[in-house]
């Protein structure tokens, strides 16, 4: 059975797009609609912005989705038994499976990201990676921090 | 595995882990805790924007995040895509939860190659390339 995975934020990268949307003409009109659907042109962005550009919270996660999906469209020989996507890739692995369309995934995705931008400023945190342990071990070691300081740390991706 | 959480929590949990014996504990350059209690602040903008929006009943199951196992019902894709905001990704327990299943090829579509590479990293031997 054909599994399709969809890739979540730090997967983005300056030029992503660019190709699909130059050779496939049914890529470019998703992509036009989804700079209207935004309000802004993020394929601007996505082809000839900076990584610091593409890093935005507002950019990054549309940018992620539209490039999962628009790839996903020009592909319809790929017809998945079972999808699951990487956090925000979630949202992709939901239009492939037909659940939810284009567009709405397009807006909640936006959403999303602006929600949590203002949440990371209510609540300024970070992630770190933790490599060479294992997974019960670091879960432990994070419940001891929290109940020593006061401060929150969870396990947040088991990869 | 990815931790989240405050700034000085992140900091005196590397420093533990460190000193616990982890190979590595290095702050990720991302501009928030995600996937922890931080981010509730935006799970009510998210809960309303979803509880507005049709779900159709899926063509195939997806593997979410927070359950990492097959899901079709579209209330409980729903729910499971609000908690996933503040809840961990079991990333490694959904690619052997699609293996248990019978899935046999992965096929990433998206930017990058990091999903391809947790794949092998659960089975070497698998399918896994890009689309």
């Amino acid at each position: 059975m054909k599994a399709c995975i969809f890739p979540g934020q730090g997967s983005q990268f300056p030029g992503m797009g660019k190709e699909l949307y130059e050779i496939n003409s049914s890529a470019k009109e998703l992509f036009e609609k989804a700079n209207a659907i935004l309000g802004f042109r993020i394929t601007d962005i996505m082809f000839n912005g900076t990584e610091e550009e593409l890093r935005q919270t507002k950019v990054t996660q549309p940018a992620i989705f539209l490039h999962s999906v628009i790839l996903a469209h020009t592909l319809p020989e790929i017809t998945p038994a079972m999808v699951a996507g990487h956090s925000l890739g979630e949202f992709s692995a939901l239009v492939v499976n037909q659940t939810l369309s284009f567009e709405d995934a397009l807006i909640l995705v936006s959403k999303r990201a602006l929600a949590m931008q203002v949440a990371c400023e209510t609540n300024p945190g970070t992630m770190a990676a933790v490599l060479g342990m294992e997974d019960q071990k670091v879960e432990e070691i994070c419940n001891t921090v929290q109940k020593e300081s006061n401060e929150i740390v969870v396990a947040a991706n088991y990869n | 595995m990815v931790i989240s959480g405050s700034i000085k929590g992140i900091e005196i949990a590397c420093e533990k882990l460190k000193v616990a014996g982890a190979k590595r504990a290095m702050v990720l350059p991302v501009g928030g805790a995600f996937h922890s209690p931080l981010m509730e602040p935006a799970k009510n903008e998210l809960a309303a924007a979803i509880e507005s929006t049709v779900f159709h009943s899926p063509a195939c199951p997806v593997y979410q995040n927070v359950a990492a196992c097959a899901i079709s019902d579209p209330i409980q894709i729903k729910n499971n895509l609000i908690q996933q905001l503040t809840a961990p990704v079991k990333w490694t327990q959904t690619v052997e939860q699609l293996i248990k299943d019978g899935a046999s090829s992965f096929i990433e579509i998206g930017p990058g190659k990091v999903l391809q590479g947790l794949v092998k990293k659960v089975n070497r031997e698998m399918e896994a390339i890009s689309a």
